[in-house]
């Protein structure tokens, strides 16, 4: 009985949960290997991001989902079917590619129009299809533009049109904001977010920029070397990083190799000693320069003096590089105006230890 | 540049053209200008038809050249480019060997004791050696041997322009492989198979050396009967207006080729109508 009802219920997750699921995927070139038995999921509706450093697969790992690339092992499957071994173009999938590759001799219309008519629409649906992707990226009025007449921007809005035309199960991203500039880059991002999240289409988005993974994603798949290291919504990933990695990769820390004692504080290498109550065991802390303010009374946490090795000023805000007790931590900070400690000063400090992250190494 | 074109092509075909005006059959033999030459190779039918079958003949080497040429050109250019270096070598090869001994070669191979009747007799497909020399077909098959490297090589260069990331994108919007050849591949190379059509065009329908040998007097194309007309008889005056004829002739042709092809395909429009 319930053995029955547990079975039921793996049967309805499966069928349900996962509109694009890889399992155990390896992709081998020669002696290299690109993807290392990597698993994961996306489920309806999500914006799944696929982070990490250059050349630790991610882009392989996408076009194993669009077919361009045969897994060495593993299996793809979109909406529950197995598609390991189908071309490109029998998968429901909708890429927007690195270089957006339009077809240059069609025109913005005819491109939007061309996945369409592949699906074998009806004239009049085509039509109207194509004019309400047009709106949706708001360029209805590019229709008869050829690709080489638009702007970087305006070219990767209808890339995404042509992508989202067909309705696609999943989206496919690939990098889609390198080739512009820093300050388009950041309101194609909303732009985009908001296009998705209107259409409601699973998404896969691959990306090396933490910033983007962590303001655009529902959850992050952080990558190292062709496998997965963690995987986990932004605050997941963020706060409670479970490897040094995943901790040095998303955003500043500093970490501290040591030791929890039977009593719970934290005995750093150098000799830092934190009050806590951790699991006792070898481990890593990550501090995050905003867990480290300057003193005030009240305040919880380790008081500690620190001396400033580095100051730099970033405008909103300040970053120092601190000695403390023989180790080195970042903080960052606003202080006012005329009261910027220099190189040298001497500063009284507290380390916010309520939630930092203690990552135990596994014994080996 | 220009002086050298002008010195090189022009001042020639000018003095080839004031030959074609003039009257009798030796160069020496009149002055004046006439259209003797013209009205005597348009009102005698057997010129003219040599003149159409010429274009014929020209133009289904080119095609033939295109049908091979294409898929070899498109495969050639998608190889990385250590691998596509030597292979290219290999296309280009036969155009560095004197056409003269190419068409002994070919002589040899087809001849009556040759390499092809003596193969089909062995295998028994036909009793007794056959004659293919001095053949229509056989003319055809050595133009387009002599002149495939140069479809291959305008094919190949066109379609290493094209991005293969767009074979892709089409791939993922659904495309097979044979619509994104007819959608993406072909309307991007068509400049590329344009170029190589017309120099195949050309290159065939003035060939004299192949007809001459392998068509013998049974297959005559006009650029041999022009060789004819002024190498044995010395009759420049005649030999010039048909020279003049083919050289209009084969400008108008594919200069309409080209308008026919670039309305149609290479912008794209009127594609929902074809
Ligand atoms: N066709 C190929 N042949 C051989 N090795 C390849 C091939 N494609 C990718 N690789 C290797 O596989 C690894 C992963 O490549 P991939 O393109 O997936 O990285 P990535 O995470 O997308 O990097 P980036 O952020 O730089 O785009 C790299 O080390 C790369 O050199
Ligand atoms: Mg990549």
């Amino acid at each position: 009985m319930l053995n029955l009802s547990k079975d039921r219920e793996t049967a309805v997750r499966d069928a349900n949960e996962f509109v694009v699921e890889l399992r155990s995927v390896s992709k081998h070139y020669g002696e290299s290997i690109a993807v290392a038995n990597v698993s994961l999921g996306a489920r309806r509706g999500e914006l799944l991001c696929l982070l990490g450093p250059s050349g630790c697969g991610k882009t392989t790992t996408l076009r194993m989902v669009a077919g361009f690339v045969e897994p060495t092992s593993g299996t793809v499957s979109i909406n529950d079917i197995d598609m390991t071994r189908q071309p490109p173009y029998r998968r429901d999938t909708g890429m927007v590619f690195q270089s957006y590759a339009l077809f240059p001799h069609m025109t913005v219309a005819e491109n939007v129009a061309f996945g369409l008519e592949n699906l074998k629409w009806a004239r009049a649906e085509r039509e109207e299809r194509v004019k309400e992707m047009l709106r949706l990226v708001e360029l209805p009025h590019l229709a008869e533009r050829l690709p080489g007449q638009l702007s970087g921007g305006q070219q990767q809005r209808i890339a995404l049109a042509r992508a989202l035309a067909m309705r696609p199960s999943v989206l496919l991203l690939d990098e889609p904001f390198s080739n512009l500039d820093a300050q388009l880059r950041v309101r194609m991002r909303e732009e985009l977010r908001e296009v998705i999240r209107g259409v409601d289409v699973t998404t896969l988005f691959v990306t090396h920029d933490q910033e983007e993974a962590l303001t655009m994603s529902d959850r992050i798949v952080v990558m190292n070397a062709g496998r997965i290291e963690q995987v986990g919504t932004p605050g997941e990933i963020y706060e409670a990083p479970s490897t040094s990695f995943v901790a040095k990769f998303i955003g500043w820390c500093s970490l501290l190799d040591g030791i929890v004692d039977a009593d719970g504080t934290f005995r750093s290498s150098g000799g830092l000693c934190l009050k806590g109550n951790w699991s006792p065991g070898p481990g890593t802390a990550v501090i995050r320069p905003e867990q480290i303010r300057l003193f005030s009374h009240g305040a919880k946490g380790v008081a500690q003096n620190a001396r400033v090795l580095q100051s730099h000023y970033y405008g909103g805000a300040t970053r120092l590089l601190l000695d403390v007790n023989g180790e080195q931590l970042t903080m960052q900070d606003r202080f006012p105006f005329g009261r910027h400690p220099k190189v040298g000063d001497v500063l009284n400090i507290t380390i916010c230890i309520d939630d930092m992250r203690m990552i135990s190494a596994a014994p080996s | 540049m220009v002086l050298l074109l002008i010195g090189c092509l022009v001042v020639p075909l000018l003095g080839l053209l004031r030959s074609s005006f003039l009257p009798g059959s030796h160069l020496l033999e009149g002055s004046g200008f006439t259209l003797d030459q013209y009205v005597r190779f348009f009102s005698d039918s057997y010129y003219t038809s040599v003149l159409v079958e010429t274009f014929i003949d020209g133009f289904i080497v080119s095609l033939i050249c295109l049908v091979i040429g294409f898929p070899t050109g498109y495969s050639l250019a998608r190889l990385p480019p250590s691998a596509r270096r030597w292979r290219t070598l290999i296309v280009i090869m036969p155009l560095t060997l004197s056409l003269v001994v190419v068409v002994f070669g070919w002589l040899i191979i087809l001849g009556r004791n040759g390499f092809v009747n003596s193969l089909l007799v062995t295998l028994g497909i036909i009793p007794s050696p056959r004659i293919f020399l001095f053949t229509r077909p056989a003319v055809m098959i050595v133009l387009v041997q002599q002149f495939l490297p140069f479809m291959i090589l305008s094919v190949m260069s066109v379609i290493t322009q094209i991005d293969p990331v767009l074979e892709q994108a089409a791939a993922n919007l659904r495309a097979n492989r044979f619509t994104t050849f007819r959608r993406i591949i072909i309307p991007l190379a068509v400049p590329g198979i344009l170029v190589g059509f017309n120099l195949v065009f050309v290159l065939s329908i003035s060939a004299f050396i192949t007809p001459r040998l392998i068509g013998g007097n049974r297959v005559v194309m006009l650029g041999s009967l022009i060789y004819e007309r002024i190498m044995s008889e010395l009759n420049w005056p005649s030999g010039a207006a048909m020279a003049f004829v083919l050289f209009v002739s084969g400008l108008a042709f594919t200069a309409a080729l080209n308008a026919m092809a670039g309305s149609r395909i290479i912008t794209g429009r009127g594609r929902y109508a074809l």
